[in-house]
């Protein structure tokens, strides 16, 4: 590599340049085209590339400074809290131990992170390639219109997982060695229940988020359009499902950041104020992710890709 | 061998025939798609990609059908496509390591391959520079360099010229000539404009009318396709001696007739069992027999614009 340069090799590499005369010290390499008869990867790993690419694209790497914004802090947000929790706790061991939040109620700090990528960030892995016409260039290669999107979901729902997942272990942890945590032989199912919290969480925002991005090629219009729908269904909900100041009605459930944090609630088998089964709070939150894959993957299997 | 071929095949689209049982064979080499905007060029690309199936018929690119084959047909095919397609933030070599891991190549073949191809198209310096901040010949190059990076089988170009100024277009149609005949790729060159396939290629294939024709060879037809290219002569001589001349070449088993429109000239073709170079033998050996002076001798071939024409009527 060049030194301070981006990553370019100088050149090709030894790897496929041909040494084609050597003296000392001195070699010349036989640099340009030539044919490749080395193995080729399968479908999968092209998905897998493209997974890794819009990851790095998502995240802001090998991109400037300023793409690098919001990811950073989306995911300082959501590991800030956690780690206060566990730095106040262990300086202060008998005042804070019992003021570590819940793992249930952690939802509630992270919730302004996960809207933050859902809004700002996730379209990132959509919206560009539409834009600036790449998706041809994608479809015309092993991949197809499914496994692009596929590919695109995993990376979106890998970070949101790190955001969701990632703080719930580390306070599970910290819980564990200041020994305020589960008994050993529950930690199984309390794992359990951080992974499957944290995996619906992400499918749910991390569909919805992508479902709106496949409506536009613009990131800008897709990032209102998602904080419109927020916002449209927070009120929606608070007028349905509001019995004086509190939320009770399943009513409340339309709204998008009340659903999936009551299915978390019930997932942590903590009470909760709004009065619906558990089996209605799973299909609600079931049926808006299905819904918003349903357009996402609709939307590309229609989408004209070669003008 | 065909790359692509096409049986009894009928495309809709939006409403419309595009294609309409059409059969037509496109065969290694550079091949010239040529065809009026909108006359179905791009989704004719599409169908060989896979990304459009056909209404009826049978296409097979590679050999392979593109309904149950596509991904394997897409590793071995290079597409460039009409419109920009490049990423404004992404660095040119950044971006053509990306389709070439895209296509199966491991990343450090990747790595040495980008840099090999953004060389072949002269951006060899310019690599590292973000897409966004090229001129349109540069993104061109780039988008040319990508379609070739994973040595691909059939490498697809979609009006590669758009857009360029006459000197860029040049260069352009230079390099891909280079890649049909130096690198050993086969390239399909879609253009609405006859003198960039005639400069190109060196076939042609006509889409007008929904159909699909063969235009054959380009640059060989005297070779391959000799009823097509009579030698016309002009003499300098006596009607009688002219006369003498065709009797001659045709008592030498090629056919020769005297032009009674145009004094002087005589055609030549070759006789059915000619070779080409016995055919040339006989016409010098026969004017020195008759101590002919020659004012003039030409081939009129049949051009592109002919063939566009024949096939547009």
């Amino acid at each position: 590599m060049r030194p301070g340069s981006s990553g370019v090799p100088e050149h090709s590499g030894q790897s496929t340049d041909r040494v084609t005369a050597e003296s000392g010290d001195a070699r010349i390499f036989d640099r340009g085209y030539r044919r490749y008869e080395g193995g080729r990867g399968s479908v999968r790993g092209a998905v897998f590339t493209l997974y890794l690419a819009s990851l790095q694209r998502i995240l802001g790497l090998r991109r400037g400074a300023k793409a690098k914004i919001l990811p950073v802090l989306t995911i300082a947000i959501s590991f800030l809290p956690a780690i206060s929790f566990i730095g106040l706790a262990s300086l202060l061991p008998d005042r804070l131990n019992d003021a570590l939040p819940d793992y249930n109620e952690y939802y509630g700090f992270i919730i302004a992170a996960i809207l933050l990528f859902v809004a700002f960030v996730a379209p990132e892995a959509l919206c560009p390639d539409r834009r600036y016409k790449i998706l041809g260039v994608y479809l015309a290669s092993p991949l197809n219109r499914f496994t692009y999107v596929l590919a695109k979901l995993l990376s979106v729902l890998t970070v949101l997982s790190m955001v969701t997942i990632g703080p719930m272990l580390l306070l599970a942890i910290a819980r564990t060695l200041l020994d305020v945590g589960p008994a050993l032989s529950d930690l199984p199912l309390l794992i359990f229940r951080i992974l499957l919290s944290g995996s619906v969480v992400s499918l749910f925002y991390g569909s919805l988020s992508l479902a709106i991005s496949s409506l536009t090629d613009r990131k800008g219009f897709a990032s209102a359009g998602i904080v419109l729908l927020a916002i449209v269904s927070q009120v929606v909900g608070a007028v349905i499902g509001t019995d004086g100041a509190r939320l009770v009605h399943p009513g409340a459930l339309v709204s998008i950041t009340v659903s999936p944090i009551e299915l978390v609630q019930r997932i942590f088998n903590t009470r909760s104020e709004i009065e619906a089964s558990t089996l209605l709070v799973a299909t609600v939150v079931t049926g808006i992710t299905v819904a918003s894959l349903v357009v996402l993957f609709g939307r590309y299997r229609r989408l004209e890709v070669t003008r | 061998m065909a790359m692509v071929q096409g049986e009894h095949l009928t495309k809709r689209w939006g409403g419309r025939d595009v294609l309409t049982d059409t059969s037509f064979e496109i065969h290694e080499g550079v091949t010239g798609l040529l065809g009026a905007n909108g006359a179905g060029k791009t989704t004719l690309f599409g169908m060989f990609l896979g990304l459009h199936e056909p209404s009826a018929g049978e296409l097979r690119v590679l050999d392979l059908d593109p309904r149950s084959s596509g991904p394997l047909i897409r590793q071995r095919i290079g597409y460039s496509p009409e419109h920009e397609a490049l990423p404004a933030d992404m660095t040119a070599y950044d971006f053509v390591r990306h389709v070439a891991e895209l296509h199966g190549l491991p990343r450090r073949a990747a790595a040495g391959r980008a840099s090999d191809a953004l060389y072949e198209v002269g951006l060899g310096e310019e690599r590292a520079r973000p897409c966004g901040t090229m001129s349109t010949g540069q993104k061109q190059r780039v988008k040319l360099a990508q379609a070739i990076v994973h040595d691909p089988k059939l490498v697809l170009l979609d009006e590669p010229t758009n857009g360029l100024d006459p000197v860029q277009r040049d260069e352009m149609l230079n390099l891909i000539r280079r890649c049909g005949h130096e690198l050993g790729l086969s390239v399909i060159l879609s253009s609405h404009l006859l003198d960039e396939i005639e400069r190109t290629c060196d076939r042609v294939s006509i889409v007008a009318n929904n159909v699909v024709t063969d235009g054959g060879e380009l640059r060989k037809v005297d070779e391959h396709d000799r009823e097509l290219v009579p030698l016309y002569i002009e003499l300098d001589g006596s009607d009688e001696v002219i006369a003498n001349f065709a009797h001659l070449l045709n008592q030498k088993g090629l056919v020769a007739r005297t032009d009674v429109n145009v004094r002087n000239l005589v055609v030549v073709e070759p006789g059915p069992t000619n070779q080409v170079d016995h055919f040339h033998d006989t016409i010098r050996d026969t004017l020195a027999l008759l101590d002919l002076g020659v004012r003039s001798m030409k081939r009129h071939t049949k051009t592109l614009e002919n063939l566009f024409f024949e096939a547009t009527r």
